[in-house]
């Protein structure tokens, strides 16, 4: 595991570059809209100014 | 602590199959039916993390991220407490945003596939599946849907975890010999060459 050092607007930038399209990945993704156990529906944008973990998994 | 865990579960089957396992949780548990952000990151398994942190920004992507794992555990206790800028995992950076159109395909096939099964249409879902595991071969979520429709009864009432590995090795030495024979996979499904 490798960590960086403090984020700098630059840093961010070479790293979204080098992953390919990252940037716009934030972006889809924050429009994501899924729905919850009881039907309400959850949006990723709804987690907005928490530190939030998305953990995916399956019951399979 | 500014924290909050969001659980998405990529179920085909829907909310009533994921119940049963988040009793007694209090973060937020979703259901991802189609794996569209499963799709989104090119993750081919699951369980996997992302990280976003106040600013939505992500800081990490880890396609087979397990809870158990104190690695990853702690690679998140640190991005929390901003030690970090962001994680990175050997062996794992992110999927290029755009897939390749093979593995787009496989996912047009999948859709297909599982809209079928939705209608009681099992052959014809059994079709799509088949070719999209085929131009997909890594792509566990597609290979499982296909097992869920052709096996039911490894999975209720319960899911036999052993058997997946051992029919996974099958399949897969199926596939390796198939191709052998120039097995050609295009939009209109897979087939051998006609001589």
């Amino acid at each position: 595991m490798k960590y960086g050092s403090k984020p700098t607007r630059e840093s961010l930038s070479r790293i979204f570059k080098k992953e390919g399209g990252l940037v716009m990945l934030l972006t889809q993704m924050q429009n994501v809209q899924l729905t919850d156990l009881n039907g309400k529906k959850v949006s990723i944008s709804d987690f907005r100014g928490k530190n939030t973990l998305i953990f995916m998994w399956a019951s399979w | 602590m500014n924290f909050e865990i969001l659980s998405v579960a990529a179920d085909g089957q829907g909310p009533e199959v994921v119940k049963p396992y988040t009793k007694e949780t209090t973060f937020t548990t979703v259901v991802d039916e189609n794996n569209v952000l499963i799709n989104m990151f090119g993750f081919k398994m699951v369980p996997n993390g992302i990280f976003l942190d106040e600013e939505g920004t992500i800081r990490m992507i880890k396609e087979g991220f397990k809870l158990d794992n104190p690695e990853n555990i702690e690679a998140v206790e640190k991005l929390i407490r901003k030690e970090v800028e962001k994680v990175e995992f050997e062996g794992s950076s992110p999927k290029s945003g755009q897939p390749d159109l093979e593995q787009q395909l496989a996912q047009t096939k999948y859709k297909l596939g599982m809209e079928y099964a939705k209608q009681g249409r099992n052959d014809e879902a059994l079709k799509e599946l088949d070719d999209a595991c085929l131009l997909d071969p890594d792509n566990f979520t597609i290979r499982k849907q296909r097992w869920f429709i052709r096996f039911p009864e490894k999975f209720t009432p319960v899911i036999e975890v052993e058997w997946q590995q051992g029919q996974l090795e099958i399949e897969k030495a199926e596939e390796e010999r198939r191709r052998n024979e120039g097995l050609v996979c295009g939009p209109d499904g897979c087939f051998l060459p006609s001589r």
